[in-house]
């Protein structure tokens, strides 16, 4: 049962092919093996059924048939970021990239304090964090989510060693409490962190929100260090545009409030963030990688 | 990595494209090209252009499928052929890739070429060799394989015009600007 981990859907052997792929396609062929492993995708029955049930309530009225191939379009545009992702950390070679709310993004790196940068299962969210690492004045701290898979987690780690830089410091949300303690020791330095905010895992502590409609828990993490840091919260999405372009869409920064009520701050800022992130991903639902139901997760 | 900031018209660079009929194509429109300053990085690669990565792969699938409906489905009427044979033109354009991937590329790995360089001229000359053998045949098919040889033809052309050029298309992007970002 070991050797076999690696060939499931979180296994190692996935990110070794893709790769290798990257490595050894000619550039031409490319769309044709994205066509291709799309389709093989869509028999991920869980991740299939998970993108569907987000897609229905992302888009009231959509068919099942509909989102079928749309869910297509889900997983061939997480082909695309994965390898481009890949071929970033491998070759240095980087997407083009476009920007909106170019103002809060200097704004971002204006200011002499620190900063939350809350993003979400976009795009790619290393290629973000390394395009941010090379043209910020300032270092950034991204938080990630380890891989489940112990080998696949290894795997990562050698190749994020490979390619870390000084202006960007990765690490793991596993050890929750001495975590925080850095992460907020690091803001009050002045750094900026970023964080994702559209995905609890398990062992975070999380808040409650509405997402189109449906209740959806978040991580609350993020808005407990910028009520405790006084420190404002940047949302950050990149956005696949088309083959090796991208778009770093920031919005209108937000504070959390320190009131009596701590209940209502979170409350408050909650409200922000999911019109931000609703916002997003209403215009461009093609991209969120949230491979679960949403709804089910905060159900459960 | 090379990258030019806010300078939309740097997508016209020849340096970011692969074959030399594109190169060509780009060096015609950047110096017809005005300033347009927009919030953007554009990155410098030779394979940054997606239309060229595109009509190239709809360029060589489409042949291919060309080729499979007229050996493969032989008997079959053409409307129909064509349809099935293109989305195998698909999966088998990824083949000789891995096949070449898993023999010949090792052999050029010492000279640090990347594999996807060396097994894109293999697939080329796969297709040159199987567009020779259809030109001959008698039927429509010899007319997909001399437009593909003749394209081919046509880009080594380009390469003899943008080889004398390099110069001045050297100095016309650093006229644009550029810059090496951090490693």
């Amino acid at each position: 049962m070991t050797a076999l981990r690696r060939f499931l859907v979180q296994g190692v052997f996935w990110r070794q092919l893709l790769r290798w792929a990257v490595l050894n396609m000619p550039l031409w062929v490319e769309p044709t093996v994205f066509a291709t492993w799309s389709v093989i995708f869509l028999l991920w029955g869980p991740g299939r059924r998970g993108v569907m049930s987000n897609l229905k309530s992302i888009l009231p009225g959509s068919t099942a048939i509909g989102n079928f191939f749309r869910c297509y379009r889900v997983f061939w545009n997480f082909s695309n970021v994965i390898a481009d992702n890949v071929r970033y950390k491998e070759l240095r070679v980087g997407p083009d990239w476009e920007f909106t709310g170019a103002e809060y993004f200097e704004e971002l790196q204006a200011r002499e304090g620190g900063a939350i940068v809350l993003t979400a299962h976009m795009g790619s969210y290393d290629l973000g964090a390394q395009l941010f690492a090379e043209i910020a004045r300032r270092p950034l701290m991204m938080v990630r989510a380890p891989e489940a898979d112990p080998d696949t987690r290894r795997y990562e780690e050698e190749l994020h060693e490979r390619t870390v830089t000084q202006a960007l410091r990765i690490d793991f949300s596993t050890r929750a409490s001495a975590l925080a303690l850095d992460l907020l020791h690091a803001l009050q330095r002045g750094e900026i962190i970023a964080i994702q905010g559209d995905r609890v895992t398990p062992g975070i502590s999380s808040l409650p929100g509405t997402f189109f409609g449906k209740r959806m828990l978040f991580p609350a993490g993020p808005f407990a260090l910028a009520m405790t840091a006084r420190v404002p919260v940047y949302p950050l999405f990149i956005v696949r545009q088309g083959r090796r372009r991208y778009r770093l869409v920031v919005g209108k920064p937000f504070e959390v409030p320190r009131l009596h009520n701590r209940a209502e701050s979170f409350e408050r800022a909650m409200v922000e963030w999911t019109r931000e992130l609703e916002s997003v991903v209403s215009r461009s639902w093609f991209q969120w990688f949230a491979f679960q139901p949403y709804a089910d997760e905060a159900s459960s | 990595m090379r990258v030019v900031r806010d300078r939309a018209e740097a997508r016209w660079f020849p340096s970011r494209h692969n074959l030399a009929l594109f190169r060509l194509a780009a060096y015609l429109c950047l110096r017809r090209a005005r300033p347009e300053p927009r919030d953007g990085i554009f990155i410098i690669d030779r394979h940054q252009s997606a239309m060229e990565t595109w009509l190239v792969m709809s360029w060589v699938t489409m042949t291919l499928a060309c080729y499979l409906a007229t050996t493969l489905f032989v008997d079959w009427h053409l409307a129909l052929a064509l349809p099935v044979s293109l989305p195998l033109a698909v999966v088998l354009l990824e083949v000789p890739a891995i096949v070449s991937a898993l023999t010949i590329a090792p052999l050029f790995a010492r000279a640090r070429t990347n594999g996807f360089r060396v097994n894109g001229v293999v697939i080329m000359l796969l297709f040159s060799a199987a567009s020779a053998y259809f030109a001959r045949h008698p039927s429509w098919i010899r007319f997909v394989a001399w437009q593909f040889l003749a394209l081919l033809a046509l880009n080594a052309i380009a390469a003899m015009i943008v080889f004398p050029l390099r110069h001045s298309i050297a100095r016309l992007e650093a006229q644009v600007g550029g810059a090496s970002s951090a490693p």
